[in-house]
């Protein structure tokens, strides 16, 4: 079956067209085969299932399941793999391990301050193995890795909560990555797929009363979480398991809308696991949008 | 897998506090749906697919191979998918497949089912149990004797008779007592069941947080537990079949005797739930293959 890409409307229109491994997509000679696709017999012919895609005369497909592919200026959640001279390795569920520098990080004693031989000697008093963080990507290296930077109060250690894994692409781009739920809850959406659920904590606790407190940034100490919190954080969490799995991109919206409908309908945290009863909060959500 | 501190005192924090909470909402002794299929390779005597919630992804196949002297064990071979476990080195990944090789063997090879005999003391069936591991989202040993389980259940061991071809009587040569060779009785019968194959073992993991355990643990909850107790049991008895602690934690005798008795009570429930499953299986197989032998005549 040919998709027929001549019309410009089929691109224009938003809607996007879904296509699967060995579809022709158009013919050689018009457009040019971008990423997911190649050549043969002078078409153009998908080589993974997903969207596709044109700028101008590229033709691409956007891959439905994959890694994340990072873009500058993205708000990732990672998890520290590796401690090397001056350098962290982070797990960012990207093809590579993405880099932290010991030098984009915010260091004890000011924000703006140059590394000093003994931050190289206490690393893993800020991050070790194992730690999770969120970060920002900052540029890329000659190899396509990331490099990540935590240059912001708003970054940094994660704590007080548990990490969820969804495929990266029912992530939403969002004016504000970091969300607060009304029930006490906070949301850390990683454009990469990790999504960090914790309990609230206020912006000015967070970030310390002096501007920068090393001590509660790089802290592995959990907060007291009361019980009705750690509900709350359970239900996100199952949530978000329940959306993803039926393949519902993920909002801010989206998230609050079904949380209502979960304490409208009175539903216990483990309901949520059985299939009947993300199928109806899927149906009840979808309804209402 | 690592994880933080930060999380590992959560997940301990929530399973000490009164009432325990866990990540996903689950009570202490609850279970993530599972679901099972046999019969899912066609080449195999027996075959099983199991999937715990969406997450770890185990399957079991046996296979029939006629070997000479008298019955061999059963072997059994564990193999772990790399994409179950990414992050480790392939040298770490032949430690995950020897030690749960190690596991599986040494808990099922004592069984012996009564019918693989072909001809006593010269040919017998001998029995192969290859297992992959496709992924692990935690409790993989659990998985492993569920659909060790299954795809031995699911093994039909071929009809056979004994042959024998005798020189006529004027020749004076019949010295053979017993049949030197065999045939197959039925080549499109797929035979009967592996004698005993209700008796095949169950495994519950009982994974414990200083004063509390709990079941079926996700990746997270297994590497902040310090100890997780292996049991193996086989019923009717119950007989404990084997035993195993892993961990850094340890048990005193009195929590042992605890844990066991624990341990039997979930070890029956799981017993009994997969039988259920099991049977269900066999018969949704018979009546499809009855269903499409009727279309066709």
């Amino acid at each position: 079956m040919d998709i027929d890409l001549d019309g410009d409307e089929d691109f224009d229109s938003g809607g996007s067209k879904l296509t699967c491994p060995g579809e022709p997509l158009t013919s050689a000679q018009d457009y040019m085969r971008g990423h997911g696709t190649y050549v043969e017999n002078e078409e153009v012919i998908a080589s993974v299932a997903g969207t596709i895609e044109r700028v101008n005369k590229l033709v691409t497909v956007r891959a439905v399941r994959t890694r994340y592919n990072a873009e500058v200026g993205d708000l990732v959640v990672g998890r520290i793999t590796e401690v090397q001279p001056r350098r962290w390795k982070v797990d960012a569920n990207s093809r590579q391990d993405a880099v932290l520098m010991l030098s984009s990080v915010n260091l004890p004693g000011g924000v703006q301050r140059r590394k000093l031989e003994s931050d190289e000697l206490q690393m893993r008093t800020f991050f070790e193995e194992g730690d999770l963080l969120v970060a920002e990507v900052q540029a890329f290296f000659g190899d396509g890795s990331m490099s990540l930077h935590t240059r912001s109060l708003r970054y940094g250690k994660l704590r007080n909560g548990q990490l969820v894994v969804v495929p990266p692409i029912l992530v939403c781009r969002l004016k504000s990555h970091f969300i607060t739920l009304p029930c006490g809850v906070d949301l850390i959406l990683g454009l990469n797929g990790y999504i960090w659920v914790s309990k609230h904590v206020k912006q000015s606790d967070r970030e310390g009363e002096e501007g920068f407190d090393a001590e509660a940034v790089y802290s592995n100490q959990n907060d007291a979480i009361d019980d009705f919190t750690r509900i709350a954080i359970s239900h996100v969490t199952n949530i978000i398991r329940a959306l993803a799995t039926r393949f519902i991109p993920l909002s801010d919206t989206i998230l609050l809308k079904a949380y209502e409908w979960i304490v409208e309908q009175g539903s216990d945290v483990k309901d949520l696991l059985q299939e009947d009863i993300g199928d109806a909060l899927v149906a009840g959500i979808t309804a209402i949008g | 897998m690592s994880i933080s501190k930060a999380e590992k005192s959560y997940i301990q924090t929530g399973l000490l506090s009164a009432p325990p909470r866990r990540q996903d909402g689950r009570s202490l002794l609850d279970f993530r749906s599972i679901a099972l299929e046999t019969g899912v390779v066609p080449l195999a005597n027996g075959s099983a697919r199991l999937l715990i919630a969406d997450g770890t992804e185990i399957l079991a196949a046996t296979k029939l191979q006629v070997q000479d002297g008298p019955l061999p064990q059963l072997t059994c071979t564990v193999t772990c998918s790399p994409a179950a476990y990414p992050h480790l080195s392939p040298a770490a990944l032949d430690d995950v497949q020897a030690d749960l090789t190690a596991l599986l063997n040494g808990t099922l090879s004592r069984h012996r089912p009564d019918n693989l005999t072909i001809l006593p003391g010269k040919k017998a069936w001998a029995l192969h149990l290859d297992i992959i591991v496709l992924a692990d989202a935690g409790n993989v040993c659990d998985a492993l004797f569920m659909a060790a389980r299954a795809a031995l259940w699911d093994t039909r061991v071929p009809r056979t008779r004994g042959v024998e071809y005798k020189a006529r009587k004027d020749s004076g040569f019949d010295m053979q007592t017993a049949p030197p060779d065999f045939e197959l009785a039925d080549y499109w019968d797929d035979g009967e069941v592996l004698g005993g194959r209700d008796t095949w073992p169950v495994s519950i993991t009982l994974n414990i947080e200083s004063s509390v355990h709990y079941l079926d643990a996700i990746l997270q909850e297994e590497a902040s537990t310090p100890l997780r107790l292996l049991l193996m049991y086989s019923f009717p008895g119950p007989i404990l079949q084997g035993m195993r602690t892993i961990g850094s934690g340890d048990l005193s005798l009195p929590q042992i005797k605890a844990l066991l008795a624990d341990g039997e009570k979930y070890a029956l429930e799981l017993m009994q739930a997969l039988n259920a499953k099991l049977s269900e299986e066999d018969v949704r197989r018979n009546q499809k293959a009855r269903d499409r032998f009727e279309q066709r005549y």
